[in-house]
């Protein structure tokens, strides 16, 4: 059974209720790595963000005050302290609350905060709201989580999969703040101030900007409760309206059309690999919801008709010569913007080019034949069929579409229009999707020490 | 102090449990599961006389099973294969072989509709594999040698790609030296194995895989277990499977030879992968001895709460994340993480500094209490690869065939819950004080570089 209500905070709460063991929470934020400049909604004046400041918040928004000698969290007059001991952190509370998994993520466009939990789920929610409302960040131990990100970054500066996506990216993307890694790079993380954060909190952490999907064993009139009743403990109870989304104003067009002059070297790859994409932009602020979702269907649906495992358009790639092993393609996207993608390994890059530029020209000129369309639809729905049996996958799913148009639910309605859309309705979308100006490579090649 | 049983806990994870019939000369384990998807495997299980001879005769078949993938007469590529099953709106069968030492499973893994639909899903997918498996092009005169020189090259690459994960192949080298039935083959080996093989060397490593293995189905989903197994069982028959049960015996408990100097492996890693091993005094032979040394690890380095965790991360700010895991198949607890190589030492003296404190009892109540109840309730969520439910049929046979092919989990669900509840931190202190000891301990690195300075 699904549920939503709005609150008088204006936080939305999303219920989906099942016979499950678990329940599952997630509060989530339309802050993600993306943003880079805000307009602060009381001056309205523009801040400018240092890359990797939603990632760098998301660690340091689990610090919580310490328990005072009476057991309870003491009262403070600043939540920035120069220092504190004896702090406590969200993970452990929730934990030693008997939550079973506690986690919190940043993706482009949003940052969520969840956990699964069997026992005390409406205790557990109060826990995480309080952490995650309320920020209180000694500054010493603001400025140490420095080097625990460092160490994240150098992780994944350490796995060349990921690294040729973000070339990728910096080719691709003129000014969009997806330009920089989501967690910034070692030298934005140490530009970050205290001051900002909290302003950022102040911004995307008030509750009308905030939703809260509940999945399992919930019920919303207990959520609701167990929600207004924190909001008005913690001050918060009281409207205050979200901030204004700011286009990005990413023009058509990319930076570098291809690396293969330069290509990205590393140590660790075997053999070329070449990342080719065609960015395609949305604009939530002048496009409506259904508008949104069409864009989101017809991008998946194309992306998999032309290049993933089991199309006829592939199997004739990987017979004009594509590596059969590694190659496969795509659709990645957020709420602004998506990546109609392909990938592999060649030892051509320009065999390469050449084969992805005439399947995308096929596609423009003669639209993707209704049986690849057919095959894609066929794809994603026995994949949703794998979905609806995991309570864990729906949760996913409905933060997924959260951000993408705002509303969790549309999840649903994309399932519905999956099985609904025509071949004529997405092909009539390609010319946005796999514009050519859109389109670029990126090579990443062995070498180097 | 042991802490109270808890009946709906209890109730849940004894939903999770799976009976044994056999039907149509295959050992069928299966479990009710609610009307969601339903799972399926197809295993067969067979050990070799050696863990060398077990990982030549699984490299031929996996070779074998990826030159099948890529077609048959009907459905003539990899492509045509895949949608042969996606247009059925069948999620693509998994066919993999796994290896544990001397012993090797050959699986047919399926996700099928709820109810009846999944029955007539399988009349539908198991020809298809049954094709796969039985006429692939590979075999098919005239086509099969190309088939099987690009497949050649696929593996070959394969090999080589998986060295360029730094923290797989950090465990690989790993266990290439303290415990070489884990890996019997260096890389250079397998790249030979792969380069000299025939088609007959394939064809005879599979088909001898399949004929001596001993065949077992685990079913979890709201169908019929009959239903489900007697296309299976069919399957099945057609290799004419002569194993026996013996084949899921558990697997013995190995040790690591004595630990020496640090050990330091160079390879293009820039962030040192860091393995501290601490192989214990002696085997735990008691059930409640392994459950304590489990607590006592979650205390270590078991997750987010642990010390090594709250010290290395959350004190000290060195890593993004560190962790230890007692294997009693190896009969050891094994730190690990990656980071900056210059922090090597720091990091080094922290972990032993952690692991000297938890080794000798020195840990209070509340933390063995906390780890206790987290893993407690942690048995009822899967949390690793995929996020599952105990509901769920995935969750469900993933500890089946942990407990029963692989023979690394001895015991039920619920009665390792019962067993960790039973617990007390002194039991926890106890086990500690008489398995652990810090001075027993290995260190091994691989990264880019030179030999860091200590």
């Amino acid at each position: 059974m699904r549920e939503h209500r709005v609150l008088e905070s204006g936080l939305s709460i999303y219920t989906v209720r099942s016979d499950s063991p678990v329940a599952h929470y997630q509060l989530f934020t339309p802050f993600g790595g993306d943003i880079l400049s805000y307009r602060d909604p009381g001056s309205g004046a523009v801040i400018e963000l240092e890359p990797g400041s939603a990632h760098y918040f998301e660690h340091v928004l689990f610090i919580m005050p310490p328990l005072g000698k009476d057991g309870k969290p003491i009262r403070y007059r600043t939540d920035t302290p120069k220092r504190k001991k004896n702090l406590r952190d969200g993970i452990t509370e929730l934990e030693s609350n008997k939550a079973i998994v506690v986690n919190a993520y940043t993706a482009n466009d949003h940052t969520n905060y969840w956990f699964v939990t069997r026992q005390n789920t409406l205790s557990n929610l109060e826990i995480m709201l309080d952490f995650v409302l309320t920020p209180y960040l000694p500054q010493d131990r603001f400025r140490k989580e420095q080097g625990t990100i460092a160490d994240e970054i150098a992780r994944g500066d350490n796995e060349s999969y990921w690294k040729l996506a973000e070339v990728w990216g910096q080719q691709a993307l003129v000014r969009h703040g997806g330009r920089s890694p989501i967690a910034g790079t070692k030298e934005s993380i140490a530009r970050i101030s205290l001051e900002d954060v909290l302003s950022m909190h102040d911004t995307f952490y008030r509750p009308s900007t905030m939703t809260l999907v509940a999945t399992g064993n919930v019920s919303m009139d207990a959520v609701a409760a167990t929600v207004e009743s924190k909001l008005r403990q913690l001050g918060k109870a009281a409207y205050s309206p979200p901030p204004g989304e700011v286009s990005q104003a990413e023009p058509a067009g990319v930076l570098v059309k291809d690396n293969f002059g330069s290509p990205f070297v590393r140590p660790d790859v075997s053999r070329p690999n070449v990342l080719a994409g065609w960015k395609y932009i949305l604009e939530p602020g002048t496009m409506s919801s259904q508008e949104l979702m069409e864009r989101h269907i017809a991008a998946e649906i194309a992306a998999l008709a032309l290049f993933t495992s089991g199309s006829r358009i592939r199997e004739r790639l990987v017979q004009q010569g594509m590596d059969e092993r590694t190659f496969n393609g795509g659709n990645w996207d957020v709420r602004d913007r998506g990546t109609i993608m392909a990938r592999g390994d060649t030892d051509d890059p320009e065999l390469f080019r050449k084969l992805i530029l005439s399947a995308a020209e096929d596609a423009l000129t003669y639209g993707i034949p209704a049986e690849e369309i057919e095959y894609a639809r066929c794809l994603i729905l026995t994949g949703e069929d794998m979905k609806s049996s995991s309570l864990l996958d729906l949760s996913g799913s409905l933060a997924g579409w959260g951000a993408l148009t705002r509303n969790p639910f549309d999840y649903f309605a994309a399932v519905e229009r999956f099985a609904s859309i025509s071949a004529a309705e997405v092909n009539a979308l390609l010319p946005e999707l796999l514009a050519p100006e859109n389109l670029s490579f990126a090579l990443m090649a062995p070498g180097g020490q | 102090m042991a802490l109270p049983l808890e009946e709906e806990a209890l109730r849940l994870l004894g939903a999770t449990e799976f009976s044994r019939e056999d039907s149509n000369g295959i050992a069928v384990y299966a479990n009710r599961a609610g009307p969601t998807l339903q799972e399926a495997r197809l295993c067969f299980v067979t050990n070799y006389p050696s863990a060398e001879e077990a990982v030549r005769e699984e490299f031929l078949a996996d070779f074998y099973l990826a030159a099948a993938r890529k077609g048959t007469a009907s459905h003539p590529t990899m492509d045509a294969l895949t949608r042969a099953f996606v247009s059925s709106r069948l999620n693509p069968p998994k066919l993999y072989t796994q290896r544990w030492r001397e012993k090797v499973a050959f699986v047919v893994e399926l996700s099928l509709p709820a109810g009846d639909a999944g029955a007539r899903s399988l009349g539908q997918a198991l020809p298809l594999v049954k094709e796969i498996l039985s006429a692939p092009l590979v075999r098919t005169p005239g086509q099969g040698e190309e088939v099987l020189e690009l497949t050649r090259q696929d593996s070959l690459k394969t090999i080589e790609d998986r060295t360029n994960d730094h923290g797989n192949h950090a465990r690989f080298l790993f266990n290439r030296r303290y415990f070489p039935q884990m890996e019997p083959l260096d890389v250079d080996a397998q790249k030979a194995l792969i380069r000299g093989a025939s088609l007959a060397d394939l064809v005879a490593a599979t088909e001898g895989l399949l004929a001596r293995a001993f065949p077992l189905l685990l079913f979890s989903g709201d169908a019929s277990p009959e239903d489900i197994a007697a296309p299976f069982a069919s399957l099945a028959a057609g290799y004419s499977p002569a194993g026996n049960g013996t084949a899921l015996s558990q697997l013995d408990v190995l040790t690591m030879p004595p630990p020496g100097e640090p050990v330091f492996e160079t390879g293009p890693s820039e962030q040192m992968q860091f393995i501290s091993a601490y192989p214990l005094k002696e085997v735990p032979a008691a059930d409640r001895d392994r459950f304590a040394l489990s607590i006592v690890n979650a205390v270590l380095g078991g997750g987010w709460t642990s010390r090594l965790m709250q010290v290395v991360r959350e004190k000290h700010h060195l890593v993004y994340g560190i962790y230890s895991g007692f294997d009693d198949k190896r009969n050891l607890l094994m730190v690990r993480t990656e980071h900056d190589p210059r922090l090597y030492g720091r990091i080094l003296g922290l972990v032993q500094g952690l692991v000297g404190e938890v080794a000798s009892g020195d840990f209070t109540d509340e933390e063995f209490i906390r780890q206790q109840e987290q893993m407690l309730e942690s048995l009822l969520v899967s949390h690793g690869h995929e996020l599952a439910s105990c509901d769920q049929p995935s969750f469900r046979i993933d500890r089946a065939y942990n407990r029963f092919v692989i023979g690394g989990t001895d015991l039920p669900l619920a009665e390792r819950y019962t067993i960790l509840a039973g617990l007390s931190p002194e039991d926890g202190r106890d086990a500690a004080r008489r398995f652990l000891d810090p001075a027993l301990n290995q260190v091994f690195t691989y990264a880019k570089g030179v030999m860091p300075d200590a």
